[in-house]
């Protein structure tokens, strides 16, 4: 599924200084592509317009075809869109499997077809046997791989990752991307905002805030 | 995930340390409610009865019309054994003198009884008491006579006030023992609970015994005394209790503001986040609320504490209002951490 945003222009309420002016940023189904730029420029704030967290004061977003806005979030969110967080925020005291299946619960499905789901992707992550031990317990790659098995598990349309290696060590990073882009995911279009370089060129393209896309 | 079962299983499955804590609270807080409920009713069933045994502490002796009582008597009536307060009717008009220091304005002195004139004297820290120098001057007061504070305390003269204070700074409250000379027409005495039927022959031993003794008749009712203790009970020890849970509930909920971001950001409601909350309160709290008034009626069964039996339904009202309280707070509470915007779970470095 694509993702197309058109002409976006952001700005925080109470704020005068616009975050975002006149982007414009198309991704194609299963395409993976890089959002480069400093800390402050609007990295966060356009994950946040593209996953429809936050509702631009002009311009469209467009997801598979079809213009979406916050109010569509609810039936969207763990569904057709996913994030992938820097700060991968698992639940402590609750299982890896818990914590991999959250998203398909909270969407409606059964337990038992949700474990399923998840006991798969885990397989795919090398992380089956972490299966029953609680998040805490995990290292930083291992929290990181749980938190991509868990935004990948509704199988969803549009990945968002924030930095999702941002916190880990070099060898890890490149681990973690790599199994990112190769578990099976579809048509899943990828937005991935990094700081590295290395990371950035794992992706299909890369995009610098503050240039225009190509 | 709304379905109802996901969400308890969902509830069940996140109780942890936190929860612990919130069941240690309600524990503390529901058992001390339905206690203090217990000893209020159980302090004003007792005094109920108590008058309704022994009649009214309070006794009164009228004087003849030509010869009215001297104020300085029914004063020391107030210092015999047994006597709680004494006071009287005035024949006449009580005096009025300036008590406001520094101000040339007269105000009246109300003597609430012979001996104890209103007067008004500068706001004060605790434990140190002033008046004014005109009552010096009057020769009312003297550093370190005692004086009442209030209705109740008593306590000794410490500071005189300069004239110059403003009387902004003034306030009432201080009552002064000064001799009061005039003319009583009937002396009253409270006598202390275990002296009460003594009141009368005390009066009769000072004023004659000639003279009519009345003793304070109770208010008739034919409620007993626990349907009049049920009939001004009030439940607000739960409401309290409930209250402070919602407090601590505030603070653990504070704690999970990452959760709810990521539970939004997978596509949960608030209103389901407030739902679960809901029912993890209510998983701890109900049985908690069951348990505090087990331990009263444990406490009551052994003799570690007196309780009525009558009181034991109220107690359960009390801890189970409490619960409700607690419980709808924290769902409510949840609900308003959930709905601030999900992007700051991004931003959560």
């Amino acid at each position: 599924m694509s993702l197309r945003l058109s002409g976006i222009d952001f700005t925080y309420p109470g704020s005068t200084r616009p975050v975002l002016t006149g982007l414009h940023l198309d991704i194609g189904a299963g395409e993976t592509v890089a959002v480069m730029a400093p800390s402050g420029t609007g990295k966060t704030t356009l994950l946040g317009v593209a996953g429809l967290l936050l509702e631009p004061q002009r311009g469209t977003v467009s997801i598979g075809g079809r213009d979406r806005t916050v109010r569509d979030a609810p039936n969207l969110l763990g569904r057709e869109i996913a994030f992938v967080l820097q700060s991968v925020n698992l639940l402590p005291r609750r299982t890896v499997l818990d914590n991999v299946t959250l998203p398909s619960i909270i969407a409606g499905n059964e337990r038992a077809h949700a474990d399923l789901q998840a006991l798969e992707l885990l397989d795919a992550l090398d992380l089956r046997e972490k299966a029953g031990r609680e998040a805490r317990t995990l290292s930083g790659g291992q929290a990181q791989r749980v938190g991509i098995a868990r935004a990948l598990i509704n199988r969803p349309a549009l990945l968002i990752a924030d930095e999702p290696t941002a916190n880990l060590d070099i060898a890890t990073a490149h681990q973690v991307t790599e199994l990112m882009l190769s578990v099976e995911r579809g048509s899943t279009a990828i937005l991935l905002a990094t700081h590295d370089p290395a990371v950035a060129r794992q992706a299909d393209r890369t995009v610098t805030l503050g240039e225009s896309p190509t | 995930m709304s379905r109802p079962r996901e969400l308890a299983r969902e509830a069940y499955r996140n109780l942890g340390w936190q929860h612990l804590l919130l069941a240690v609270s309600a524990l503390l807080a529901l058992t001390g409610a339905a206690l203090l409920l217990n000893l209020q009713a159980q302090s004003s069933v007792q005094q109920e009865l108590h008058l309704r045994q022994n009649g009214s502490p309070v006794w009164s002796i009228a004087a003849d019309e030509d010869s009215p009582f001297p104020a300085a008597m029914c004063a020391a009536v107030a210092q015999s054994s047994g006597v709680a307060a004494a006071g009287g009717v005035l024949t006449d008009t009580p005096p009025s003198t300036t008590v406001i220091p520094g101000s040339q304005q007269e105000l009246p002195i109300t003597l609430m009884t012979p001996n104890f004139p209103q007067v008004f004297v500068p706001e004060t820290p605790p434990g140190v008491i002033t008046v004014g120098s005109e009552l010096v001057e009057l020769n009312q007061v003297s550093l370190g006579q005692p004086i009442w504070i209030g209705d109740e305390r008593r306590a000794a003269l410490e500071y005189v006030l300069p004239s110059w204070t403003p009387i902004s700074q003034l306030s009432a409250g201080i009552g002064i023992p000064v001799a009061y000379d005039g003319a009583i027409a009937e002396c009253w005495v409270r006598m202390d609970p275990g002296a009460a039927a003594a009141g009368g022959e005390l009066l009769r031993a000072w004023f004659g015994a000639q003279l009519r003794v009345t003793q304070f008749a109770p208010p008739a009712s034919s409620a007993s005394p626990w349907q009049q203790w049920t009939a001004i009970a009030q439940l607000h020890p739960g409401l309290l209790a409930g209250l402070c849970l919602c407090l601590i509930s505030a603070a653990l909920h504070w704690n999970r503001r990452a959760e709810y971001g990521v539970r939004r950001v997978f596509g949960s409601t608030s209103a389901e986040i407030a739902a679960m909350s809901a029912i993890e309160s209510a998983l701890v709290i109900m049985p908690t609320a069951m348990i505090s008034v087990g331990l009263v009626a444990v406490a009551a069964l052994f003799g570690w504490i007196t309780a009525l039996p009558q009181t034991m339904p109220l107690a359960v009202t009390v801890c189970a209002a409490g619960g409700a309280i607690a419980v709808a707070g924290s769902s409510l509470l949840a609900r308003a951490f959930a709905r601030t915007s999900p992007v700051d779970t991004l931003r959560d470095r």
